[in-house]
């Protein structure tokens, strides 16, 4: 008897055969081994399909119960917060090693460092606040978040009502605030006589400080005039700042216009459009500012470090002046008790007037123009090694949380709302992060924000990155990769047209700006995408 | 779940009861999900199809019939609403054209049959190419091997004839068995197959 052909059997195996051709082939089957075998292996081979048609890949978030979503969230949540905890841990290391580089090192090359550690000095300062305060919004989170969590079991659907209950109960059972304390309005102002005992935080349109603050001055506003005391530091972000009262502590105010009358009894860190420090001001340990124009009339006790446009100095200067400058003028009657040094490009761009005194040596240095970034190797060095870092990020992330890179953005259409919604999120975030950061309660909040935000907008290429390397080298479909492997290539492929194409001169620009917008668009979405089946769950 | 309380909560969610209803979507969703995912192509579609059928369940559910279990009548809405998608992105290319028959009776040149595919790295390659098979070739095929739908049923959903199905499934396996012979070449250096993936010898014609 002739053997059956193949699809004979492969229906057969699908016992889709009518009765009479059944029953010729098992007829046929008992004599004939081979044909037996042939069967047989298509039956394995069904199972084997069935088999492995049953594993789906990684199962969808969504069917993981809510607590799972809810644990995830949380512990990405508190990674975060162990980054920030950990920048502050560092800070405070650097801060043990620095105060002996900052004294007599000042005048390094790596003034520019300076100025960032200074900042680090300051966390390393408050670092211990900012965490207890951090530590305790959490607890209260974490509290809230279980409450919550009971509330949202017995209203499943309500996840608005989740929400803002969660906000209600951390805003509502917070500590109280015991040393800082906050105001805000549209005029703020502490009269001549009132003296705060702590450290206060102040917004508004403009805020007059005529009486004395013992401890420090956050603040941030359209103008800022202080003609009282503050016996702390003074943090201020404001368009005008007007010093003719006394700061005791350091001075960090990033303004517009800076005005300096007073007195500063440490050290003044500013980065400002113009700063003024007029005769009769006195600053008693360093002055670093980096700035359009200054002019420094005043007095500082220490040295003096100018990243300007253009500098005029007609005051005193206790130890060294070093000044990266397009300009600088010293002007009579300026004195300087150490070494003057300038950082120009050409001679006659560093002016010593007549009548002005320099105790130590003067030195002109000349900069190179900059020749083209294109042309030194570090440069690609560098590109180099950010390309590596971005492409290690993406991988873990890749690892942590593949959801963020399922994006597939199918027209056109959806690239450009993707790319809107990335506008709102970066418009709203720190929009977001200034509210939560006036309530006091908020602050840490806005601290992790903020820093959430940052990471974000980092990490916008990366995304942007993978979508375009997965569309180029992924499997077709543009359905996601679930080896790491492949995702790794993508990603690298993509990277590197992102950083070829973000460092072509002018068009670099506009690319970088869609791919942030595009990146935080898709990161968002996915995330809401998360969010949202979670609840419908 | 057991039967007893599936039909419990069946009845619940006959009369609209978000519990129920709940209940339902964590027990099924996998496996909706899963269709969806063979079905569709991007895992995006598929969790958005999915989450579609369990928003529209409940009106579903009133025209469900009880005499057929109930999974199997999910499955069929899923398939059926995976059809209707994938009809609409492709208006024009009528993937489900019925009148253009297949060969008359495939022949049998393709490699044979795949066994003890089973390691999970084989898995996935398997996986990999049943996505990488034509819409044509990997619906019937899923809803065969992943729905367990008989010849019958599968043409329903596609709109296509019993015959059809029956050669399309089998042409399906032949491309998959191509596509895995190649991979396999591909990667014996690196022995991931240590078993044999295709060792059958073809029937010979006596």
């Amino acid at each position: 008897m002739n053997c059956l052909t193949e699809f004979t059997y492969s229906k057969y195996v699908d016992r889709e055969l009518p009765a009479e051709e059944t029953r010729q082939v098992e007829a046929h089957l008992k004599f004939c081994p081979r044909c037996r075998a042939l069967v047989e292996a298509l039956g394995t081979e069904n199972r084997m399909l069935s088999n492995v048609l049953q594993f789906v890949e990684a199962e969808p978030v969504a069917t993981a119960s809510d607590w799972r979503v809810g644990l995830k969230m949380l512990l990405g949540f508190l990674s975060m917060v162990g980054v920030a905890a950990a920048c502050v841990t560092a800070a405070t290391w650097l801060a043990r090693l620095l105060p002996s580089v900052v004294e007599v090192n000042l005048f390094s090359r790596t003034t520019w460092m300076n100025l960032f550690f200074s900042g680090a000095l300051y966390l390393a300062d408050q670092g211990a606040e900012i965490m207890s305060s951090i530590v305790s919004a959490l607890t209260t989170l974490i509290v809230g978040l279980l409450v919550v969590g009971g509330l949202y079991f017995l209203a499943r659907r309500s996840a608005s009502l989740a929400l803002v209950a969660t906000l209600a109960l951390v805003f509502a059972t917070a500590p109280a605030a015991s040393a800082i304390e906050v105001r805000g309005g549209g005029r703020v102002n502490v009269p001549s006589g009132q003296t705060v005992d702590s450290t206060l935080i102040v917004g508004g349109d403009s805020v007059t400080i005529d009486g004395t603050i013992n401890g420090d001055l956050i603040t941030w506003a359209h103008r800022v005039v202080i003609r009282g005391v503050v016996k702390g530091d003074l943090i201020a972000g404001s368009q005008n700042l007007n010093l003719e009262g006394t700061v005791e502590g350091n001075v960090y105010t990033f303004a517009q216009a800076l005005e300096l009358h007073g007195t500063v009894g440490h050290t003044a860190y500013g980065w400002v459009q113009t700063a003024q420090i007029y005769s009769g001001a006195q600053v008693k340990n360093d002055l670093i500012a980096g700035c359009g124009v200054s002019n420094v009339s005043g007095v500082v006790g220490r040295d003096v470090a100018l990243f300007c446009g253009n500098a005029e100095l007609r005051g005193t200067v206790g130890r060294n002046l070093q000044a990266y400058v397009g300009n600088i003028t010293l002007a009579s009657p300026a004195h300087v008790g150490g070494d003057f040094t300038a950082h120009v490009e050409k001679p006659n761009q560093a002016q010593i007037e007549p009548g002005t005194t320099v105790a130590g040596k003067t030195n002109i240095e000349l900069r190179k123009p900059k020749s083209s970034r294109y042309s030194q190797a570090h440069f690609y060095f560098w590109q180099a090694v950010q390309l590596a870092a971005a492409l290690l990020t993406g991988v873990v992330l890749f690892a942590l949380w593949p959801f963020l890179f399922a994006a597939r953005p199918e027209s056109a259409g959806r690239i450009l709302i993707a790319a809107g919604i990335g506008f709102l999120v970066l418009i709203a975030t720190p929009i977001a992060v200034v509210i939560a950061g006036i309530t006091l309660v908020g602050l840490p909040l806005a601290v992790i924000g903020l820093l959430t935000f940052v990471v974000a907008l980092y990490m916008a290429k990366i995304f942007v990155a993978a979508l375009i390397g997965q569309a180029l080298v992924g499997p077709p479909g543009l359905a996601p990769p679930k080896r790491l492997g492949s995702f790794a290539l993508a990603l690298l492929a993509g990277l590197a047209i992102l950083f070829v194409t973000m460092n072509v001169p002018y068009v670099g620009e506009l690319v970088r700006v869609v791919v942030l917008l595009l990146g935080l668009g898709l990161a968002f979405g996915q995330l809401q995408n998360r969010w949202r089946r979670a609840q419908a769950g | 779940m057991d039967e007893a309380t599936l039909k419990v909560v069946l009845q619940r969610a006959g009369a609209d009861d978000a519990g129920a209803l709940a209940d339902l979507y964590r027990e099924f969703h996998p496996r909706v999900f899963g269709l969806c995912r063979y079905m569709l192509g991007s895992r995006e579609e598929a969790e958005d199809a999915a989450s579609e059928i369990f928003a529209r369940l409940p009106k579903a559910m009133k025209s469900y019939d009880a005499s057929l279990p109930f999974p199997r009548w999910l499955l069929s809405v899923t398939s059926h609403y995976c059809v209707d998608l994938l009809r609409k992105r492709r208006v024009e290319q009528r993937v489900f054209e019925t009148t253009e028959p297949e060969a008359q009776e495939p022949a049998s040149t393709s490699p044979s049959p795949l066994q003890e595919l089973l390691a999970s790295e084989a898995r996935e390659a398997v996986q990999e190419a049943i996505q990488g098979l034509s819409e044509r070739y990997r619906l019937p095929l899923v809803l065969r091997y992943y729905n367990d739908l008989s010849y019958e049923e599968i043409a329903r959903v596609l709109g296509s004839t019993r015959a059809n199905v029956a050669i399309l499934i089998f042409r399906a396996k032949q491309e998959l068995r191509a596509k895995l012979s190649k991979v396999k070449l591909k990667r014996s250096s690196n022995a991931l197959y240590g078993g044999d993936a295709a060792v059958n010898p073809g029937p010979a014609r006596d």
